[in-house]
């Protein structure tokens, strides 16, 4: 096995240094980019998660691995093409995973901490979930590992896949050129992402080719005449770091232990779409761009 | 890289980021008038019919009278953030009135307006 950097790691003084330019840009251009008491939350949120993820990773690290010795379909070697190929599967996988965690409240609860920034910069993508680890996202690498690819190559190109998303948090980049961003997911395809805008809901989730959502339906073009309004449907009120992490959480127990459902409804609390509800009484996505849709008919 | 390096880096980068941050005067809260808090009232409610709107005296959050109940606008850092409020817990001060939510992520909001015209519309 060759000796694989720490992608994550080496990064850490590019982030930083990203960061301070794009403040320094927007202080040029009077722009105000950043807000002290949202960064402070963000990057607390990074080191929270973090601290979290090396405590609680090695569970998830010790499947794959078993999975992988055991059941592994194909030995890759440690090819450069092997590489290519589950850097491409392993964003396949995270598109589904990201997808998944917009639709199912369960995972919804730890990533919406990721969204729930108002502003859009490179510190809004350090803003990570320490509860993600609670939902057993490595689920979702188990078809890697089966696959046969061995856990230290899939944290490797994971790795280099949360570099490259980092750099999309920006809206310091406007659109790129049109092959770029017909393959590449770009920070124009990411801030349709993070808008709360109806026509811009649950869209554009791959992390780094936008072909997934080209080809599964979900992509979305960011437009001029109607400019991206980031954070949420209903956003927070504070900047607490434990009620942005458990916010989400505290309300989906409170749902389940209401008293007088069924069985069903309270599995619906948990596993449906963000905005259930056994009354009708909350709004999903779908049910939000019909009130949209409505008060437009209206004028 | 040795944790002993990298927490400390880690540490003065984020102190750094953090200062330009407020070097570049971007601490400063959300205020909002009248019409602001119509306005970013009918974002998240483009629904709602609006007959009166009373701003708090600071200018950081607002009470808005709708045809069917109230609504909130209240400043989130430089951002402003809104609720629909069903029966919310309401009690008052000498500057005006607290608003208290059973939402986790609502924060006890004030308000400095007139506490007996407002308390009566809030069904408190
Ligand atoms: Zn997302
Ligand atoms: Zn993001």
């Amino acid at each position: 096995m060759p000796d694989l950097p720490d992608i994550v790691q080496l990064a850490i003084p590019v982030y930083l240094a990203a960061m301070l330019a794009e403040i320094a840009i927007g202080r040029l251009r009077g722009t105000a980019t950043y807000e002290l008491r949202d960064t402070l939350t963000s990057l607390l949120m990074a080191v929270l998660f973090l601290a979290v993820s090396l405590g609680l990773a090695f569970f998830g690290i010790g499947v794959l691995r078993a999975i992988q010795q055991r059941w592994g379909l194909v030995d890759w070697g440690w090819s450069v093409p092997a590489f290519a190929l589950c850097f491409v599967l392993d964003d396949l996988r995270k598109y589904w995973l990201h997808r998944v965690q917009h639709r199912c409240r369960w995972f919804w609860a730890a990533h919406v901490t990721h969204h729930s920034s108002q502003h859009y910069n490179f510190s809004t993508a350090l803003r990570n979930p320490p509860t993600l680890l609670l939902t057993q996202i490595f689920v979702f690498r188990i078809p890697l590992a089966l696959l046969g690819f061995p856990w230290e190559m899939i944290a490797f190109v994971a790795g280099l896949n949360s570099v490259y998303q980092f750099f999309t948090h920006t809206e310091l980049v406007g659109r790129l050129p049109a092959p770029i961003e017909l393959v590449l997911t770009t920070p124009s395809h990411h801030r349709v992402h993070h808008a709360t805008n109806p026509r811009y809901l649950d869209a554009n989730y791959a992390p780094v080719f936008i072909v997934w959502d080209r080809l599964f339906g979900t992509f979305v073009e960011e437009s001029p005449e109607d400019p991206v309004r980031y954070g949420l449907v209903k956003n927070l009120g504070t900047f607490d770091p434990v009620r942005v992490t458990v916010h989400e959480w505290v309300a989906m127990i409170r749902d389940v232990l209401q008293p007088a459902l069924t069985p069903a409804q309270r599995l619906g609390y948990l596993f449906g779409p963000p905005g259930w509800s056994h009354d009708g009484s909350r709004e999903t996505t779908e049910m939000l761009r019909e009130r949209f849709r409505n008060a437009a008919r209206r004028g | 890289m040795p944790p002993s390096v990298l927490i400390p880096s880690i540490v003065i980068g984020f102190v750094l980021v953090a200062l330009s941050t407020w070097w570049a005067g971007w601490a400063r809260a959300a205020t909002v008038d009248a019409s602001g808090a119509r306005e970013r009232f009918a974002i998240d409610h483009p629904e709602a019919s609006v007959r009166e709107v009373g701003v708090s005296a600071d200018g950081r959050a607002a009470l808005l009278w709708l045809d069917d109940g109230c609504g909130l606008v209240f400043a989130v850092g430089d951002k402003l953030a809104t609720r629909k409020l069903r029966r919310p817990r309401v009690t008052t001060d000498a500057a005006g009135l607290w608003i208290e939510s059973p939402d986790f992520a609502t924060p006890r909001v004030h308000l400095a307006v007139d506490p007996t015209v407002w308390m009566e519309r809030l069904g408190a």
